[in-house]
């Protein structure tokens, strides 16, 4: 073990480096900020399992003058016209927008306001709703009735207590069927995801160039 | 076993005794080792939190630099083959040196997988139960841990029997010295196997990755072991003969050859095919969608493969110093091409079409530094250790009494 | 000789103290880098309980009892509410299989956040388990999908809205691929984790083509108000750092016949969840019925996850007005 006569002595550096580590390790100065996005704002309505709309009772009822009718307590008195007008007098705040379903008796019962018409003198009543949009949509209504169209809460075993199957009008507003936009909830945010790109590859596809052209950018 | 003990003692000692210049050198391993380590018992405290992982690039340097490494860890075969198949001469008393650098790397691979874990204590329970052998990450234990120990038996036999200036018995090592032929290239295939055996990742679902492997394997290990022989030669005594650096010379030279082609190759088939399976390539070359974190990186790594090749085939690399600038730049490159070129971009954009980018974090890089560190201070010490002994200047004193 | 013994002896003690003081120093610095370990709290590395207990599959009815009282301990001292926590069992004849309707999705999120209350999952950082991609008309490669849209109303014109969760495939990437069997099949179809098994290799997350899993890159940011209580040992139950989590189908509703929480909040109905060994369940008529497909059916992982579209008119026709009157007729 014998030391080159050219050889230095580093140990005092050893030390001082040794010492050194000690201290930076003890200060330990290096601090890294960890990129954490806030928490998303969600409030317990938001993921609300209730339907978007509440169903009519049946019959109907609106409260007038202190008392709850229903809607024969006017229409005995009112006469309807025999066409559907251009222009409502009554009911102004509904927008029939059904596509070329556009006349009040396609629906309602002429003779009895309570109820709903299907063809001819056959009626239904307000709870049985989904057999008059059936007249129309009945492929749709097919499915529905088999669990596949609309919305099912409680279990995934059919037939089970506690099930609600939710009706056509608990989603769709008869009188303007379209399912309405909604603003959607927030967006992920995930760990050191950074910035979300802005610009997808512009399209070139011949689908996307010439039939969808009115595609809106991405955001 | 008294001797046995005391050849352990003295091997211990030597590893502390060296010139300024060894010292200072074993210092600077020592201190970014225990930075490393520092770093590391950090992330414990923290989580993968301190890495620049993400979900959607859920692996970065950590296993980069273990697959890198794997490669390395095989590249001992290299010197193995012609000495052992074709009884190469000037190799001969060289080849140690590359087994103990298989030694150095596995350690530093399995420290490398380790880190990269979100429960290490829990490996134990690999023990109690493993997926063996559907997860190619069990046989990569497997065959990781088995090569780790038939290059510490071979290594260590015939170091030991070199202390005791006996003459190594053929049928306790020679048999073994074919199997780590053959398990070389198993722990190469095996961790190409971890990658390419993803159908929802099409970057690496690629049959061209275990032979890539291999060749870039068998480029950046002779070549770093080219470096190591010339440090030997500058800084020891111990013989290097020059055929034994030309036999290396041409072992990088065609590998490195085999591994720019197989690259092109990939390149090839992805570009010219076009398909939307490209997109990974396409973020790795050229960049996607205006991300490009990857595209100096992968260019860096050709161009540095290019001009070491370069280098290597031109009468210029028989100076020695431009060899070790080739052999340099070829470290770097495949380190490069294998690690950020190679798993990075396996995850971008992610299977649902995100991209989000990857960079390493100064804790991250710390730790992988502490583990370069580590591994390099292990193979300085086997080393330094290991001359000693071969040249007979460190032996059993029942043996140089019997010299006597 | 003795004056050559004397430096000698010198030289040693000398040399004795230099290396005393060299070990030393290097020992200091090595026992102050582990100092961030100071920081650890006594639960952070699992307490010895976890750390010993077997595999779920190994389990015996009491090592189970044991490990959920554990476990309930654990979030009682965390989260100051006693958990009801139990370890369902898959049903007898019952495979889960979801459906989706494409044609019905609007991309509202609402089962993003509804999976998040009911799955205490880390709100900071996130993590989610669905994924909700908006994809222009006319393709059906994921990788032109919007992830972060962030409209004033959905759905957008010309697109369509594809939710993305975990498929519980057949032939699961994702448990062929984990070193320690931490994640496995169930009978009833669920891909399960065992949070107290997973090394957090998060090979899984390179495996899966549908980007399901999730890993805690940190302790889950999870408050006392966000809990919910009603817990499953393979599903819901609070994870630590350093595991994988993903969706389960809401194994603690669904094993005790409710639905998974995704399904009953999307106000559109656009999400079908059933048993396909039961003929009449609306899966079962969802896959005789409807033209359905597979995302990347190429990768042959064969996924308890079906999408579909139905006829309808084209979105154009959807009002402009935003839903908030809920309102009556």
């Amino acid at each position: 073990m014998a030391r080159n006569r050219d050889n230095i002595d580093i140990s005092p550096v050893i030390v001082l480096v040794f010492v050194a580590c000690t201290t930076w390790f003890i200060a330990d100065p290096q601090d890294e900020r960890i990129p954490y996005a806030s928490v998303a704002n969600v409030s317990k309505e938001d993921i609300s399992t209730a339907p978007i709309r509440t169903r009519l009772s049946d019959p109907p009822m609106v409260h007038l003058g202190g008392y709850d009718r229903d809607c024969n307590d006017c229409h005995r008195i009112f006469k309807s016209l025999d066409k559907t007008p251009n222009r409502a007098f009554q009911h102004v705040d509904i927008k029939l927008n059904h596509g070329r379903n556009s006349r009040c008796f396609n629906c309602h019962a002429k003779a009895d306001r309570n109820r709903l018409t299907i063809y001819g003198e056959m009626t239904v009543s307000y709870d049985q709703s989904e057999q008059l949009c059936a007249k129309c949509h009945g492929t749709t209504f097919k499915d529905w009735n088999r669990g596949i169209h609309g919305r099912t809460m409680g279990s995934w075993q059919p037939h089970a207590a506690g099930n609600t199957r939710l009706k056509c009008v608990e989603c769709h507003n008869p009188h303007s069927p379209a399912y309405l936009r909604m603003k959607p909830l927030p967006s992920p945010h995930t760990l050191r995801m950074g910035e979300p790109s802005i610009a997808h590859a512009t399209e070139d596809s011949p689908l996307t160039q010439w039939i969808l052209s009115d595609t809106e950018g991405a955001h | 076993m008294k001797n046995y003990l005391t050849f352990v003692w003295r091997c211990f000692r030597t590893s502390f005794v060296g010139d300024w210049r060894y010292q200072a050198w074993m210092l600077l391993l020592t201190v970014t080792a225990l930075v490393g380590l520092n770093a590391y018992c950090k992330q414990i405290v923290e989580g993968l939190v301190l890495t620049g992982l993400s979900d959607q690039v859920s692996w970065g340097s950590y296993i980069s630099n273990f697959t890198f490494l794997v490669g390395m860890a095989a590249a001992a075969v290299m010197l193995v083959i012609p000495v052992y198949v074709y009884g190469h001469k000037a190799l001969h008393d060289l080849v140690i040196f590359g087994e103990l650098l298989t030694i150095a790397v596995i350690i530093m691979c399995i420290m490398f997988v380790t880190v990269d874990l979100g429960h290490p204590e829990r490996v134990l329970n690999l023990g109690r139960r493993m997926n063996f052998p559907m997860s190619m990450l069990t046989w990569d234990v497997v065959v990781l841990n088995v090569y780790l120990l038939l290059n510490l038996h071979i290594c260590g036999y015939l170091i030991y029997c070199a202390y005791n200036k006996q003459e190594p018995r053929k049928a306790l090592y020679i048999p073994l010295v074919f199997l780590a032929i053959f398990w070389a290239i198993s722990i190469h295939t095996v961790t190409a196997f971890l990658y390419v055996g993803l159908g929802g990742r099409p970057f690496w679902n690629s049959a061209i990755i275990a032979p890539r492997f291999l060749a870039s394997a068998f480029a950046a290990g002779p070549a770093f072991i080219i470096l190591t022989l010339q440090v030997i030669r500058r800084f020891t005594s111990y013989h290097v003969p020059n055929g034994a650096l030309d036999m290396l010379k041409r072992i990088v030279t065609v590998a490195l050859t085999i591994n720019m082609f197989l690259l092109a190759c990939e390149v090839f088939t992805e570009f010219y095919t076009d398909s939307t399976h490209g997109a990974s390539a396409h973020y790795l070359f050229l960049g996607l969608q205006g991300h490009n974190a990857l595209v100096p990186w992968i260019w860096t790594a050709i161009t540095l493969n290019s001009v070491a090749l370069l280098i290597l085939y031109l009468p210029l690399s028989r100076s020695r110093s431009l060899l070790n600038i080739a052999c340099v730049f070829m470290i770097g490159g495949i380190w490069i091409e294998k690690g950020m070129g190679l798993i990075v971009p396996g995850f971008i954009p992610s299977p649902l079409g995100e991209i989000v980018e990857y960079s390493p974090t100064i804790n991250e890089t710390l730790v992988c530094l502490g583990i370069w560190a580590f591994g390099l201070l292990l193979y300085t010490i086997l080393v330094r250790v290991t001359i000693p002994v071969l040249s007979g200047e460190l032996a059993s004193d029942t043996a140089v009494n019997n010299n006597k | 000789m003795t004056d050559s013994e004397n430096n000698g002896s010198n030289q040693s003690r000398r040399s004795f103290l230099r290396s005393g003081l060299l070990a030393s120093s290097g020992m200091l610095a090595l026992a102050t880098s582990l100092k961030p370990l100071l920081d650890l709290e006594p639960g952070d590395l699992g307490n010895i309980d976890s750390f010993i207990q077997k595999h779920y599959c190994e389990m015996s009815e009491s090592d189970i009892e044991k490990a959920l009282a554990r476990i309930a301990d654990d979030v009682e001292k965390r989260y100051q509410l006693r958990p009801d926590i139990r370890d369902l069992k898959p049903l007898d004849g019952v495979e889960f299989v979801y459906a989706l309707n494409l044609s019905r999705c609007i991309g509202c999120r609402k089962c993003v956040h509804a999976c998040v209350a009911e799955n205490n999952q880390s709100r900071s950082p996130e993590i989610q388990y669905i994924r909700v991609l908006e994809m222009p008309h006319g393709t059906l490669d994921i990788e032109k999908s919007n992830h972060h849209y962030n409209r004033a109303s959905v759905p957008a014109d010309s697109h369509y809205y594809m939710p993305v969760q975990c498929h519980q495939c057949k032939n699961a990437p994702c448990v062929k691929v984990c070193p320690i069997q931490a994640t496995w099949q169930q009978d009833d179809g669920v891909t399960v984790i065992d949070y107290d098994w997973c090394i957090g290799c998060r090979y899984c997350q390179a495996a899966c083509p549908y980007w399901a899993r999730r890993f805690n890159f940190t302790e889950p940011g999870l408050t006392k108000k966000d809990v919910n209580p009603n817990m499953n040992y393979l599903s819901n139950r609070p994870r630590k750092k350093g595991v994988i989590e993903k969706c389960h189908f809401c194994l603690q509703r669904t094993r005790a016949g409710k639905l998974p929480a995704c399904q009953e909040v999307c106000p559109t109905g656009a999400r079908k969840f059933g048993n396909v060994l039961d003929e009449h369940s609306n899966v079962s008529q969802i896959l005789r019925t409807k033209r359905v497909f597979v995302l990347k059916e190429d990768v042959n992982t064969l996924p308890r996850f079906f999408y579909y579209f139905d006829e309808r008119y084209p979105r154009k026709q959807a009002s402009s007005e935003t839903s908030k009157d809920g309102g009556s007729a």
